[in-house]
């Protein structure tokens, strides 16, 4: 066997079996969810309730209308959820920052709503499709004011 | 013959160099697409706080978010190396770089928070592709015809090991998580009102066939189990042939279940680019080209 018939014998058992024992390692690790070495947890469990924070734009009639992602600088739900949740867990001055942030976007689309709420929901899933749609618990945990649309107190 | 000497030779078999290049130009073709395609979601990262910055894989490396230009400018290489890539031009060089710029651009997008799990085998793919002599046919510029006709297939016997093991993990986990009462179809039927729930809260597309199934609670073992299996059995389909045709039929499915019902879309192998490796495509084209001619 020539030198080289060694090394390359040597990369395919090295890659041919390191990527996927590598692939496998987590399981015996106990590691945590990674990438693109996964512990592939979705689906895993049962869930349980669904606690959920949402972002709503407040009218001025006080009627609450559900942001879409993009609106929160994504175009993936699950992305908006996580930043939802992170301002939340950041305390009041992240929840401010991240109103500050969406209130441009907001502001530029809707001349009706009148405040940003972050709003807690808890919800038994399963029963909200068999049953009722009515959350467990709501509350509003955080508000902010809109900037007035330009214009708005001029045209008298 | 022992166990170890039969195993080295399948592991270490050769395969036509066509089926390398094609599978180079399959994955890495459909890699080169979805970094187009998805550019606003790996560009995103660019506009989001950096207190939602929760590096992971590679890009612990960091301690805070890349600045915007930095993250263009990987993404532009990142696409640059990736035409390279597809079309084998320089390759022993442009398709580790590829590899690399492909994880870490994907590792990037998903460290803020939430790992999607639809692009893990697409970036280890793309590393063993990366590390092969793929480019020895069909690439552009035409390269020198010195080799033999055969060529290193463990790189072949690597996709699949590494595609059955990212299965066989995802149905472990369901069983260390929950135990054989997984198949029951009770955490599928609580996982599909979650996701649904979840994406009417957030105001996103959710999937109406989900719900609809939702009352009627018998369906979900046989669909669980379905599922279980399908990863559980993944290994079968190193057998090869009609094993490997039916289990990635089963994995097929299952993705296409998921979709129908939370409509969440595993693009990868929906588009069949994942199971490539396990089929003989040099004769598919081969086929398809000889009809051309005809």
């Amino acid at each position: 066997m020539t030198r080289t018939e060694v090394a390359q014998r040597w990369r395919a058992y090295l890659l041919g079996l390191g990527l996927p024992a590598a692939v496998l390692a987590p399981l015996l690790s106990g590691a945590s969810d990674s990438f693109p070495l996964s512990t592939y947890p979705m689906f895993a469990r049962s869930r349980g309730e669904l606690a959920l924070y949402s972002m709503v734009a407040v009218g001025r009639d006080g009627r609450e209308e559900r942001l879409a992602p993009a609106l929160l600088g994504t175009k993936e739900v699950l992305q908006a959820k996580v930043l939802i949740q992170r301002s939340v867990d950041g305390g009041p001055e992240t929840m401010a920052q991240l109103c500050a942030d969406v209130a441009g976007r907001v502001a530029a689309e809707s001349r009706a709503a009148r405040a940003l709420a972050i709003v807690q929901r808890r919800y038994d899933p399963i029963a909200y499709f068999v049953r009722s749609p009515a959350p467990l618990v709501e509350q509003r945990i955080f508000e902010c004011t809109l900037p007035a649309p330009p214009g708005a107190g001029e045209a008298r | 013959m022992n166990l170890l000497a039969r195993f080295d030779a399948w592991l270490l078999a050769p395969v036509p160099r066509e089926r390398l290049a094609l599978l180079r130009i399959g994955i890495g073709g459909y890699a080169w697409i979805y970094l187009l395609a998805r550019g606003r979601d790996v560009l995103a990262p660019a506009h989001y706080p950096a207190s939602a910055f929760a590096p992971l894989g590679i890009v612990r490396l960091l301690d805070a978010p890349l600045p915007p230009a930095a993250l263009y400018a990987l993404y532009g290489l990142c696409v640059l190396f990736g035409a390279l890539f597809v079309l084998g031009a320089a390759y022993r060089w442009s398709a580790p770089v590829f590899a690399l710029l492909l994880l870490w651009v994907l590792s990037y997008r998903h460290s803020w928070g939430m790992i999607f799990h639809t692009d893990n085998l697409l970036v280890l793919h793309t590393v063993l592709l990366a590390a092969s002599p793929a480019a020895e046919v069909l690439a552009w510029p035409r390269p020198a015809s010195t080799t033999p006709a055969l060529t290193g297939g463990w790189v072949v016997r690597a996709l699949c090991l590494v595609t059955c093991a990212a299965y066989l993990v995802a149905g472990l986990a369901k069983l260390e998580l929950s135990g054989v009462s997984w198949a029951g179809g009770d955490a599928l039927r609580e996982q599909i009102a979650y996701d649904a729930l979840r994406k009417i809260e957030l105001g996103s597309v959710h999937s109406p066939l989900g719900p609809w199934l939702l009352p009627h609670a018998w369906l979900f073992a046989p669909l669980s189990s379905f599922s279980l299996a399908a990863e559980l059995l993944a290994p079968l389909a190193l057998l090869g042939g009609r094993w490997a045709a039916i289990w990635c039929s089963c994995a097929w499915l299952f993705h296409l279940g998921v979709l129908a019902t939370m409509a969440i879309v595993f693009p990868y192998p929906l588009s069949g680019a994942a199971f490539l490796a396990f089929f003989p495509i040099e004769r598919w084209f081969a086929r398809a080209t000889r009809r051309r001619s005809d």
